[in-house]
């Protein structure tokens, strides 16, 4: 029993379809429906949404494919400005239209043109009576666009009084796209995520001919325990099985235990999940790394890149990271409890204040003048530092390293100000190495 | 100037070739030399000896990178996808141009001619990026090839089509053309072809990834991503804090698309260490650095920037001060070189060398026949400059080698009193006699209770060492460590000091009753504290004296040696002015006492008091040094104008002059402002405020 029906098509091609998007048949069938036969007039423009991987794009281009309709497929994401991405489409409007490679590609700066030379390139008898398909994926790049693109192509059919749909594919909902002033609302359809049932089904497709079906789908069935909690996106599931799989098979070669023996197979794979999950999930190490590893056995440490924490930096820069952070997370009244020499009278008061304040490092880091920070250096290096051109070309490089940001103005002359970017622990183990005790001056925790 | 035309107008005349004198920096050397003794001589021996120290560095740093290169190719050849090796570097900026560039020179010249290298500065935006790395790739691509294509890519259009496809399309053509054309001109191709890979992947090279923006990074990732099925594409990333900065610009849907490798270069402070190890410490090169220059150097770079480039621009910067400044530097070369130009010494030359403090030292030790002989007969003196010379040079050649020596052992003491790297210990040995330092004696007392193993290792280093050199003169003190390394090997086989007191720990473990065991163990201590040195601490005694009796006679300071002047530089101040610029004390020292740049007559007065010859600027900005934050104009006018007309009272204009006075004192404050001294502000009227606090 098929799964779809539809007239205009041939049985055999929408069987074959059907082997192609599993677990998107209701999708696919509302589709076949909206776009009706080629000749029909489809609805004006449709969008898709749905979480990322969740089958848009490539059931767009099978649907499109597999039925041999005239289509244009342009990811907005490559084709960053408008010109760019409108000259595309009609390239490949001229691909349709013509078999032989059109040398010379229209320059399309504005939409009207492209109005203008759509309906030029739809002239051609080839394209006259079925409909034409503009998939437009990652729309929500058409934002960052001139604000008539995104109105027009849904209009385009209108515009241009032609048979031609704009189908538009977007990880995000209608309501953050739509422009403000108004324009042709779109038939919205939705792609859910797919539920663990729908991974392991599709998981389990493309599983390596020499072992059985069941073997792979137990396969899948333990790494989905291990991952689907985290990552539900199909692709890096997949990127994963393939990398596993090898570690899986290998009681079955050595002829420990057979296909069947799912517990021993579960005891041998699931350590070695658990640190994948760890390692190669977050890209710490690279895949072919993670299979050296396993080539290796256990025994080879492999520091992944969060063991690379450690910054070298000059003297200097190290300080004046660290009065930069105590600028940022100290409020600028107590410095005078810190830096000054004879700090008298202010210490009775800490204790009864302390309850009522809230945790600086909470709020985030402030601004400073370039001035405090300097003073701040001063006072928490030793001995006299000579304010040479060498000390101000470090802070610069603090900033394009990140590590400061510059805040506000760009111009110099009024006193710049800064923001320190690192974190608390980053802070502490630059201090330990220049022997400078960060916790004792850190207002927060006095 | 005349013409030959009759009609009057104006004339235009090309200037006429000024004939420079000053043309070559050889001129310019001896222009500025008060005393020009041999300077042309000095020159050339300054710039023969740089040519040898920068070949030297560069083949060091060639080295240094060469490893790093080959790991990174060799990972490039082993996979072919889409990979992202990021390399760890340190926190410098000039050091990395120069890694890079061999970088994408290395590749170009054995993986891919597509090499294309990026700074965040070019790409703001993801068009520019991309338009950069079209860019570039054509161009590189008609370096690589005919100049046929050369025309083919200006023929693209100027607008062109900044995408991933145009990038595919671009890169298919060219693979087809060195196809094709490898069947027109096999032997031409061939070699093109060996040389880089088949297919040449295309290598784009971020140099700071940390200023990259984010988005910028994200779609590049993502729009290339599109073209991995079409060629093969490696990015590589020049980090210079920690890769932990990938996760925090990369979301991980980008960053899963990635395969990411890690590279990491050598860390700065071994790069510096290797190059004092080839620079300092090594007889090769005649010319010396004194302690304090050295340290001068070695602080900026800790301190500073890290940056090894800047470290041998100071080194050569002492260099070329140590000929320009001290005549006798034409001595300061190699051996016989220098024994050849003792020879032609003028006589002024042999006048400057009886100047020297070490010589005048030298000369009041002698007995007093040889001293007026030495000051007053040139030949003679020229003789004993002769041996004296040699001298310096044997003590160069043994004075690294007991250095080394001595490092191997200091180097692994707990806590490291003398430091943990050679140059510490170099430097502690330049700053005065090193064996009269505390951390000199702890250190010793920390050798003297070596562990056997060790100290046989360090001496068979040692002997390593003073082996593999040339010097001859230390030949005794190898066969004499050898002796005592053969000495060791005796006590290993006589080894019956264990046994007994092995025998006395049996007894212990015999049943005893509290009483007992108390007394023998009592009785044991004793015997300890009483018990004659065994025969190995006795060697090690020897040992180390040994080596301290090294120290003592070799590695004195080359302040003691006479003519050490010839070899060392040690003025710290010049590097230090020119390598720590301090633009706030130089605009703050030009205000407050002009005469200090300007030189002129009038200007010279006390610090404290304003003068009224000195510039407006002058006079305003020490007004301003006594006011508070905000700084009424009015009242600085008036003090200003009292100070101008403090001299010539008798002015008859006053009206005008006022009116002079005033626009003099407008002109100074918005000069002052464009210093960055003053800003006007809106918190009052009629003031400015002011931006700098003290007195720099």
């Amino acid at each position: 029993m098929p799964a779809f029906k539809h007239l205009g098509y041939p049985e055999e091609v929408l069987l074959r379809l059907e082997g192609l998007v599993p677990c998107r048949e209701s999708q696919v069938s509302t589709l076949l429906l909206i776009f009706g036969e080629r000749q029909h007039f489809s609805f004006p423009s449709l969008f898709i949404y749905g979480h990322t991987s969740s089958g848009k794009t490539y059931v767009m281009q099978t649907l499109l494919k597999i039925l041999e309709l005239p289509y244009t497929f342009v990811n907005c994401n490559e084709y960053f400005t408008s010109r760019l991405l409108l000259e595309e489409v009609l390239r490949q409007l001229q691909c349709l239209s013509s078999r032989e490679e059109d040398p010379a590609p229209a320059s399309c700066d504005t939409f009207n043109d492209f109005a203008r030379l759509f309906k030029q390139g739809m002239m051609t008898p080839s394209l006259q009576d079925q409909t034409v398909y503009i998939v437009l994926d990652k729309a929500e790049q058409l934002r960052e666009m001139e604000a008539n693109i995104l109105p027009g192509f849904l209009r385009l059919n209108e515009l241009t009084d032609q048979n031609v749909t704009v189908i538009l594919l977007s990880d995000i909902v209608w309501e953050l796209l739509r422009p403000n002033t108004g324009c042709l609302e779109p038939m919205p359809l939705y792609f859910p995520d797919y539920s663990i049932g729908h991974l392991q089904k599709i998981l389990s497709h493309d599983h390596p001919p020499e072992y059985s079906y069941d073997f792979y789908a137990a396969y899948i069935n333990i790494l989905l325990g291990v991952f689907y909690p985290v990552c539900r996106d199909l692709k890096e599931l997949r990127h994963l099985a393939v990398l596993n799989f090898s570690k899986y098979c290998e009681p079955v070669i050595q002829g420990k235990a057979t296909e069947r023996d799912t517990r021993r197979l579960w005891k041998n794979i699931e350590p070695h999940l658990k640190k994948a999950m760890q390692t190669v999930y977050l890209r710490e190490i690279s895949s072919s790394q993670w299979e050296q590893l396993q080539e290796d056995g256990d025994s080879g440490q492999l520091k992944g890149l969060s063991a690379h924490a450690h910054v070298e930096l000059p003297y200097y820069s190290k300080f004046l990271l660290i009065a930069a952070y105590l600028a940022s997370y100290n409020p600028a009244r107590t410095d005078k409890r810190f830096f000054l020499k004879h700090r008298g009278t202010i210490k009775k008061k800490k204790n009864q204040k302390k309850h009522e304040k809230t945790s600086n490092h909470l709020l985030g880091p402030k601004t400073f003048p370039l001035d405090r920070l300097l003073a701040i250096l001063h006072s928490i290096i030793d001995y006299r530092v000579a304010p040479t051109a060498n000390i101000f070309s470090q802070i610069t490089s603090l900033v394009t390293l990140q590590l400061l940001t510059l805040v506000g103005h760009d111009d110099l002359l009024t006193g710049p100000r800064y923001k320190c970017n690192v974190s608390l622990d980053f802070i502490r183990s630059i201090s330990r190495t220049v022997n400078f005790d960060i916790i004792k001056y850190l207002y927060d925790f006095l | 100037m005349s013409t030959c035309s009759v009609s009057k107008g104006c004339f235009v005349f090309k200037p006429e070739s000024k004939k420079r004198k000053l043309s070559s920096p050889a001129d310019y050397f001896c222009e500025g030399n008060n005393d020009s003794e041999d300077s042309e001589l000095r020159f050339n021996t300054c710039q023969l000896l740089w040519k040898r120290i920068k070949s030297e560095t560069e083949q060091l740093q060639e080295d240094f990178n060469k490893k790093l290169f080959d790991n990174l190719i060799r990972f490039l050849r082993q996979s072919h996808s889409n990979f992202w090796p990021p390399i760890i570097l340190g926190v410098n900026v000039t050091d990395h141009d120069l890694t890079f560039k061999s970088l994408s020179e290395a590749l170009q010249e054995d993986v891919t001619p597509f090499v294309v290298s990026l700074r965040s500065k070019e790409c703001p935006g993801i068009k520019h990026l991309l338009q950069k790395l079209m860019a570039q790739l054509m161009d590189c691509h008609t370096d690589a090839d005919s100049s046929e294509e050369g025309e083919c890519s200006k023929a693209f259009p100027n607008r062109m089509h900044c995408s991933a496809s145009s990038l595919t399309e671009w890169y298919r053509n060219i693979t087809k053309d060195v196809k094709k054309k490898d069947t027109d001109t096999p032997c031409k191709n061939q070699e093109i072809l060996s040389r880089h890979w088949e297919p040449p992947p295309v290598v784009v090279i971020f140099k700071d990834m940390e200023s990259f923006t984010t988005k910028v990074l994200q779609d590049f990732i993502i729009i290339i991503s599109q073209c991995i099925h079409e060629f093969p594409l490696v990015l590589i990333f020049g980090i210079a804090t920690s890769p932990m900065i990938i996760h925090k610009l990369l979301p991980h849907s980008v960053s899963s698309l990635l395969c990411i490798e890690l590279f990491q270069s050598l860390s700065c402070k071994d790069h510096l260490s290797t190059v004092i190890d080839k620079l300092l410490l090594t007889s090769h090169f005649p010319f010396k650095l004194g302690e304090k220059v050295l340290q001068v150097l070695i602080n900026i770079f800790l301190y500073h920037d890290f940056s090894v480039q800047n470290f041998i621009k100071g080194f050569q910067l002492s260099l070329l001060e140590h000929f320009y400044s001290q005549p006798l530097s034409v001595l300061c070369c190699d051996l016989e070189e220098s024994m050849k130009r003792v020879k032609f010494l003028s006589h002024s030359q042999c006048e400057n060398i009886r100047r020297l403090p070490s010589f005048r030292r030298f000369v009041e030790s002698q007995a007093s026949k040889k001293q007026t002989d030495l000051l007053t007969d040139d030949a003679s003196l020229k003789e004993e400059t002769k041996a004296l010379l040699q001298n310096l040079h044997t003590y160069h050649e043994n004075y690294v080698l007991i250095l080394r020596c001595l490092h191997t052992f200091t180097s692994s003491l707990p806590n490291y009193p003398l430091g943990k790297q050679i140059r510490e210990l170099h430097c502690a040995c330049l700053e005065k006699k090193v064996w009269e330092t505390e951390e000199y004696e702890s250190a010793i007392q920390l050798v003297r209770m070596l562990a056997k193993e060790e100290l046989i290792a360090n001496l068979k280093k040692c002997v390593e060492i003073i082996t593999s050199s040339s010097a001859k003169c230390l030949g005794s003190c190898t066969e004499k460590l050898e002796e005592y390394l053969g000495q060791f090997k005796n006590l290993e086989a006589a080894a019956d000091d264990q046994e007994e007191t092995a025998s006395s720990l049996k007894e212990i473990q015999k049943k005893t009753d509290l009483y007992r065991l108390q007394k023998t163990l009592l009785e044991m201590k004793e015997s300890r504290r009483l018990k004659k040195l065994t025969k190995f601490e006795m060697l090690r005694f020897e040992v180390v004296d040994f080596i301290d009796s090294l120290v003592r006679s070799y590695l004195a300071p080359p302040e003691m040696q006479t003519l050490y002047e010839v070899m060392y530089f040690s003025v710290a101040s010049t590097v230090c002015e020119h390598l720590n610029a301090a633009p706030r004390v130089a605009i703050h020292t030009a205000l407050n006492n002009p005469y200090f740049y300007l030189k002129n007559e009038a200007l010279e007065s006390d610090t404290g008091c304003i003068s009224n010859t000195a510039p407006d600027i002058c006079i305003a900005y020490k007004l301003h040094l006594e006011c508070g934050r905000l700084i009424n104009l009015v009242d600085w006018l008036e003090a200003f104008s009292t100070v101008v007309t403090a001299a010539d009272q008798n002015s008859t204009e006053k009206d005008q002059m006022e009116e002079i006075i005033h626009t003099r004192f407008i002109r100074a404050v918005s000069e002052l402002e464009f210093l960055g001294f003053i800003k006007p502000t809106k918190q009052k009227t009629d003031h400015v405020a002011r931006l700098t606090w003290g007195s720099c």
